[in-house]
């Protein structure tokens, strides 16, 4: 075809509007790929629960049937318990390769010692299986609160034959070699109860464990209402359970929910409850502490005393 | 003292210029119509035995090396004085390195490659550009829970093609290719490691060709799996994950018969091994059946569309392992075992299509199964989250003992009774890729689905690792790709992908009461729960030049 001023025209505006279509074809795409991942982040594992704020929580709150908490799985990888700072070269060596757990868990049963080498740590669990299954939190109307959270769960510990048995241990006439095992495990972990040793029916000679693990943890300071809000607040703890050690901590905020009889809280923004590595959401109910009753009961450290009564324990 | 730095600075450049020389008179005398060569080609024609005569020749050689040096010199410089002349005066003259043997119109040199622009948005903090095996960052970590956007153009390509002429009936060949996927330092800034992009070589091999065999002997894809023949269409980034996708070096050897339009190739091959200290090479082979008679279309990745004939294949893979024994002062001690894998290609032409250029409506199926043990490397960078355990400490020393590993993580580990084991993986991945009749298939759609998993992995692991480790990976990606111009692709894609973790939740605990005193029977540890898992989304927009 001979090409004209007007063919050569037309030919030129079919060619702009082919590359303004072009043009917007890529960015409708672009928007669609924002799109496409904006709206499909992963699920979380614990829902934000209400935060309608209502009035200060003061009060006594525990976990109950119907109230439940809620923790991510995290996974932590354990680090060597063999060696302070372990994960660190000393100069001029290189990083340890990344490594999986000992198979051992650091426990190794001698025959001439039928303890282990050392082992003053608990027996190690992923830190992911970790839940709060027991809460107790009191608020006061001066600003001070306290938070009992205990990890609760069943768990196993595994040890292979060559753990056991490889360095000398034998059946005695204490009893068998897991018998042994768990009478030393008894002795040093006082947050394992009900710890239950037998051999591994796939592994002769080996140990499982079975431990249901109690675990306290939080701690107490100070609350208050976040300015400017009526349903965030902001604990900042200046002590740590279980040993009530002083121990400064970042501010931990989170969205509540006070309907009278029970409360919600929400770590706010994404951030952990109480700065608890995992827990996201504590789904409370009132409870009424009685410090006049002669037992030890929530929220107090010996008989009728403690942070939750009016009378502090000798 | 300054006079004899700068006299040491001189001579320094006089005897490398002289070095440099004398190396391009080496070459020369390699290049030049030598006689040398074909003399030597005669002599080893007449089979001749004769020592000293070939002594006499090699001092002949070194001797006249200077004198064949001088001439070429004087050769190229008057055919440059001929080329001046004959070009008139004023026009530029273009040396010419003289090729090694042959016309230098009789060698094929040909540049290829591609540039080419990805925009990523990811849903989680976990995959640099490809995903690769990596562990998935999990929900209700920071990482987990928050994007991630990457654009990079470090998946273009660049490569040379180079074709020498036949001689006394051998073809020739080589390629090299790079990609600017090399590897930076630890300490580099992200900005660095993107925009600089270091070169990686990809292949890098020469190709001869006979009658009787074929062979190959450089770094090229893997005989393992058939890499390069029956790879899926999509605009992420091979392999996906499941995939077998590897380069190694390698010695291969390939046989093709044909009959009619029936091809069978039977290769094997010498593979560096998955562990250098094994002190063994790898062993590949397999065969590949195709069939010309029935053709599709098949893009390999987010490459250019060919024909594809139906082809089956079925490849092998054979490694050994050697390690120090599991204790801190081995001795000399070595454990053993051994790694395979099998695999089974097919490309399935659906609706076949004739032409290139016109290859609307073809419709193909791409399908891989490995299964194998020993073998995760294979899969690009895949462990699985697999390492080496620590070193128990019975004698309690400081610092502890750091097992001396000599394999890289996810091979072989070992188990709970120290012995050497190998980690297993099974893994399938189809695709389907359609070209809509539009323009001659210039749009086209395409979808995977993979999905690979371990059955000893966890086994191989101590509880307190499981978090760790992956036992299974599933992935599934959408494609849009769309031809702006024969050379210029669009793309779009979707792409999921979901890993199962070891670890398992805790059954329910009973709110509000902790462990009562009340031993149970014991359970199967690691069990009971369910099971942690992580999932990224990413989406995904591709351009290329293709030249």
């Amino acid at each position: 075809m001979i090409e004209t001023p007007t063919t050569s025209r037309s030919n030129k505006s079919r060619e702009r509007r082919r590359h303004g279509a072009l043009g917007a074809t890529s960015a409708g795409l672009c928007a669609l790929l924002l799109l496409l991942a904006t709206g499909c982040a992963q699920k979380p594992t614990c829902p934000d629960l209400a935060s309608c704020g209502g009035a200060l929580p003061v009060g006594d709150w525990v976990l109950g049937p119907g109230h439940a908490s809620c923790s991510e799985q995290l996974y932590e990888p354990p680090p060597d318990p063999r060696l302070a700072k372990g994960d660190q070269p000393a100069a001029r060596l290189p990083v340890p390769e990344e490594s999986l757990y000992d198979w051992c868990d650091a426990l190794i049963f001698k025959g001439d010692d039928p303890q282990s080498v050392d082992s003053n740590h608990v027996a190690r669990f992923s830190v992911s299986d970790q839940a709060i299954g027991a809460a107790w939190i009191h608020y006061d109307g001066a600003g001070n609160y306290a938070a009992s959270l205990t990890k609760t769960g069943t768990y196993y510990v595994d040890y292979p034959s060559v753990c056991v048995r490889g360095f000398g241990a034998r059946d005695d006439a204490t009893g068998g070699v897991c018998t042994q095992v768990q009478g030393y495990l008894a002795g040093k972990s006082p947050v394992g109860r009900n710890i239950a040793c037998q051999a591994n029916p796939n592994d002769p000679g080996s140990c499982t464990c079975r431990f249901d693990l109690s675990v306290l943890t939080g701690g107490s300071g100070e609350y208050a209402l976040v300015p400017g809000t009526k349903n965030t607040i902001v604990h900042a703890r200046t002590a740590r359970f279980p040993d009530k050690s002083q121990a400064a901590d970042f501010p931990a905020t989170a969205t509540f929910c006070n309907q009278g009889t029970s409360l919600q809280l929400t770590g706010a923004n994404g951030a952990y409850l109480f700065n608890e590595p995992g827990l996201r959401t504590l789904d409370l109910q009132s409870t009424v502490i009685n410090c006049t009753d002669g037992l030890q009961g929530l929220g107090e450290d010996g008989v009728d005393c403690g942070v939750a009564c009016p009378m502090p324990c000798p | 003292m300054k006079h004899r730095a700068l006299s040491a600075f001189a001579i320094s450049i006089a005897l490398f210029g002289a070095h440099a020389h004398a190396q391009d008179d080496d070459e020369d005398l390699a290049a030049t119509p030598g006689k040398a060569s074909d003399a030597k080609s005669g002599d080893d024609g007449k089979k001749s035995d004769d020592t000293k005569a070939d002594a006499a020749k090699s001092t002949a050689k070194d001797e006249g090396s200077a004198k064949v040096s001088l001439s070429a010199d004087a050769k190229s410089g008057s055919a440059s004085a001929d080329a001046t002349a004959d070009a008139g005066p004023g026009a530029e003259v273009v040396p010419q390195r003289p090729p090694v043997y042959g016309k230098r119109g009789d060698w094929a040199i040909t540049p290829y490659g591609y540039a080419r622009f990805d925009a990523i948005e990811d849903s989680t903090q976990s995959f640099e550009d490809g995903i690769q095996p990596n562990l998935i960052q999990r929900v209700g970590t920071y990482r987990g829970d928050h994007r991630r956007t990457i654009f990079t153009a470090r998946d273009s390509r660049l490569g040379l093609a180079v074709g020498a002429p036949t001689y006394q009936g051998i073809k020739s060949s080589a390629q090299i290719e790079f990609d600017f996927y090399g590897l930076v330092p630890t300490d580099a800034r992200r900005h660095d490691s993107v925009v600089f992009g270091p070169l990686r070589i990809r292949h890098a091999y020469l190709k001869l060709e006979t009658s009787v065999v074929d062979v190959i002997a450089g770094q090229y894809y893997d005989v393992f799996g058939w890499n390069g023949s029956f790879y899926p269409a999509t605009v992420g980034y091979l392999g996906v994950p499941a995939e077998i996708y590897h380069r190694n070096p390698q010695l291969r050897i390939e046989k093709k018969i044909h009959a009619g339009d029936v091809e069978l190739t039977a290769a094997v091959a010498a593979v560096r091994p998955g562990q250098r200290d094994s002190g063994v090479p790898d062993g590949e082979g397999g065969l590949k059946l195709t069939y010309s008679g029935w053709t599709g279309i098949a893009t390999p990745g987010f490459g250019r569309p060919a024909l594809a004939p139906l082809s089956v294949g079925v490849s092998g893979l054979y490694r050994h392992f050697e390690a120090p024994a599991f204790r801190a002062e081995p001795g000399s001690e070595a454990v053993h075992t051994n790694g395979y894998g099998v695999a089974v290609n097919v490309l399935l032409p659906v609706v076949p299509a004739k032409t290139v250029e016109d290859h609307g409506n073809a419709l193909t199926l791409t399908g891989e199964f490995s299964k194998g043990t020993g073998i995760a490397d294979m899969y690009t960078f895949m462990d699985g989250g697999s390492r080496f355990p620590l070193l128990p400490n019975p004698g309690n020393t400081s610092p502890a003992t750091v097992y001396p590993a000599n394999v890289d993580p996810g091979l072989v580990t070992f188990d709970r009774n120290f012995a050497l084991k190998t980690v297993n993986w099974q893994g399938f991945v189809a695709g389907l890729q359609y070209y809509l009749p539009i323009g001659g298939g210039r749009v086209w759609i395409a979808g995977i689905y993979s999905q690979i998993k371990s059955d000893n992995i966890k086994n191989l692991t101590p509880f307190a690792s499981y978090g760790g480790i992956f036992t299974k990976m599933e992935y599934i990606d959408a494609n849009l790709g769309i031809d702006i111009t024969p050379a210029v692709a669009l793309g779009l894609s979707f792409q999921t992908v979901k890993q199962t973790f070891a670890d398992v939740s805790p059954a329910t605990p009973v709110f509000g009461a902790v462990a009562a005193d009340s031993p149970n029977a014991l359970g199967i540890p690691g069990t009971g729960g369910v099971a942690a898992s992580a999932r990224n989304n990413r989406g995904q927009l591709s351009m290329a030049l293709f030249f």
